[in-house]
């Protein structure tokens, strides 16, 4: 049928199966709406409160007497909240809203007992506040990456998380698609290994070299298990969306999935290099290190050849620009990790900055810009109108492109010092501290600009909700292309390529 | 040496069998059927046809040719439809 819309645009000529296909996402935007709109909150006050805690522990490193009146600013318990906020509260709240979002699109129908979902999130988002409150206190568990108290707080995360993973899993089982795209094989897999991992690396019995073994499981398997799944299934929804072409190989795509599936869990003992644990345990996870080459090469390849020529995209889309940042941080992050895996690099990074950086190029570079790309995809479907503002999104951009430059390359580099200079037996401990210094400065530099940009991001994320209108003349956000600057939009509406 | 990897192992096993087990359902279903297919599965008819603006001219053409007349952006006041 045709339709005249308005002078900007001449005519829209939509088929019937464009409208089923439209009747079938507003139906099933409209079943996640109230629970990914929720998550996307919680999502946000809590990056906002893990940046300022992150902040705050970076500061300390070289200003060591700053905030250290009270117990709760110390850096030990301020550290540890910084880490637990930003994975369990901004980004696996985000993951929570974008898997809701995502499935019920994907496997088309309407998310099932979406109350259960909802419960989930309040829930999961409960045991956040006891978690922090907890580590604040001084009630951590001693455990990397689980440090929030075990009998307060962890069972929320595993009812919470139960919760959405119900919700979700439902929602395929009446899904009226056949196939599973791979998108949603990811986020199935998802939550049905976290649950696992999380009991598993909570389980009270494990003491001395066994408790250390089963936390290196559960730390390394966080990311890959769980963080790296939920934001790869958003890449491999939204690049081809965006672009307006499928995935370059679904073969390749499918092969990444089902390589990380098989290869990662072996891989934690790695961080226990030189441990008293046992050789081919180390030299097994080391092996299935190097194996995840292969997952790690299909998504990169994958989503190279994708954008292959229509690069130019990256300009329009702030989706597109964040997600593909996040993409290459994966491929860079898993590279690097397998590089660091190795005994020969291993001995010189271990117990240095190079381990912190290499952290954040996975969980911030990799898993906070796709949730950011994610967001700015989702939000303005959910609320039904466009983002306020374009200077804002550069803003947005930009400080945090530049502040994770500024935060990951001197760190990395103080690291890599640092590890030299305390494998020098003729090095004093107040030498190798003095030489990681400028690194260490870098790193608040860096972390300064990355809060200034969650704040940009925040207030706007505000602005949606409170009804702020954007401003543009037509909206900078469409469909498919999001961002039309008002030069490219007088080529596009005459007809000319951008 | 046994009591602090078994933990460890008998933890990777389960993963490695849920995995195997998936993977063999998978097969079982034909989810690996006309895989080149499934590739469209996260695409919509309307994302075929409305035009990018960073489309080169033969991009635009091709994609003309295989999915039909294009479409222009979405305008002020009809976002509920635009989705």
């Amino acid at each position: 049928m045709t339709a005249t819309l308005s002078p900007h645009v001449v005519e829209l000529t939509t088929s019937i199966t464009d409208l089923e296909n439209l009747d079938i996402r507003l139906r099933a935007d409209a079943s996640s709406r109230q629970v990914a709109l929720r998550a996307i909150s919680f999502s946000v006050i809590w990056l906002i409160i893990g940046s300022a805690f992150g902040l705050m522990a970076s500061f300390k490193l070289h200003m060591p007497d700053w905030l250290v009146s009270s117990p709760v600013l110390t850096f030990g318990r301020i550290r540890s909240a910084h880490l637990n906020a930003m994975a369990y509260g901004w980004a696996s709240s985000a993951m929570l809203g974008v898997s809701v979002w995502i499935i019920p699109r994907l496997v088309h129908t309407e998310l099932r007992v979406p109350k259960a979902a909802e419960a989930g999130l309040y829930i999961w988002n409960i045991g956040m506040v006891l978690g922090i409150v907890g580590i604040l206190a001084g009630y951590s568990d001693g455990l990397e990456w689980l440090e929030m108290p075990r009998y307060w707080a962890d069972p929320f995360f595993v009812i919470g998380g139960g919760l959405v993973g119900l919700s979700l899993l439902s929602t395929i089982a009446m899904r009226e698609v056949e196939h599973l795209y791979v998108s949603v094989w990811y986020i199935l897999a998802a939550f049905i290994w976290f649950p696992i991992i999380f009991v598993i690396g909570n389980w009270p019995t494990f003491s001395g070299v066994e408790s250390a073994a089963v936390n290196w499981f559960y730390a390394h398997n966080a990311l890959g298990l769980w963080l790296t799944p939920v934001c790869l299934a958003a890449a491999y929804y939204f690049i081809p969306k965006i672009l307006g072409r499928p995935i370059y190989s679904y073969q390749l795509s499918l092969l990444g999935f089902w390589t990380l599936g098989f290869f990662y869990s072996l891989n934690g003992m790695h961080h226990l290099i030189g441990g008293p644990l046992p050789t081919w345990m180390i030299t097994t996870s080391i092996v299935a290190s190097g194996l995840m080459i292969i997952p790690v090469m299909a998504v990169g390849v994958n989503q190279h050849m994708t954008l292959n020529k229509r690069f130019g995209a990256l300009r329009y889309s702030p989706t597109l620009r964040f997600i593909v940042f996040g993409s290459v941080a994966y491929t860079l992050v898993s590279l690097q990790g397998v590089f660091m895996a190795f005994r020969e690099v291993n001995r010189l990074t271990h117990f240095t900055h190079v381990t912190v950086a290499h952290a954040h190029l996975g969980l911030y570079s990799f898993v906070t810009m796709i949730m950011f790309g994610s967001i700015y995809y989702i939000l303005p479907r959910l609320l039904g109108r466009e983002w306020v503002s374009e200077k804002l999104i550069s803003w947005h951009f930009w400080t945090v492109g530049i502040g994770q430059i500024v935060y990951l390359v001197p760190l990395t580099v103080a690291g890599m010092v640092q590890g030299v200079a305390m494998a020098d037996p003729t090095s004093t401990w107040e030498q190798v501290v003095k030489a990681m210094m400028p690194g260490l400065i870098g790193r608040s530099v860096g972390g300064t600009l990355l809060t200034i940009g969650h704040c940009v991001f925040a207030y706007h994320v505000w602005l949606m909700f409170r009804g702020a209108r954007s401003r543009q003349g037509l909206p900078p956000f469409h469909e498919v292309a999001p961002i039309i600057t008002r030069r490219t939009k007088a080529s596009f509406v005459s007809g000319g390529a951008a | 040496m046994l009591p602090s990897s078994l933990t460890v192992t008998l933890a990777i096993t389960i993963l490695g069998l849920l995995t195997v087990a998936a993977f063999l359902w998978a097969w079982r279903k034909g989810q690996f059927d006309r895989i080149n297919d499934q590739a469209m599965l996260a695409m919509d008819d309307d994302d075929f046809n409305v035009a990018r603006p960073w489309e080169t001219v033969a991009q635009r053409a091709e994609r003309v040719a295989a999915h039909g007349p294009t479409q222009l952006p979405a305008v002020p006041g009809i976002w509920g439809g635009a989705r």
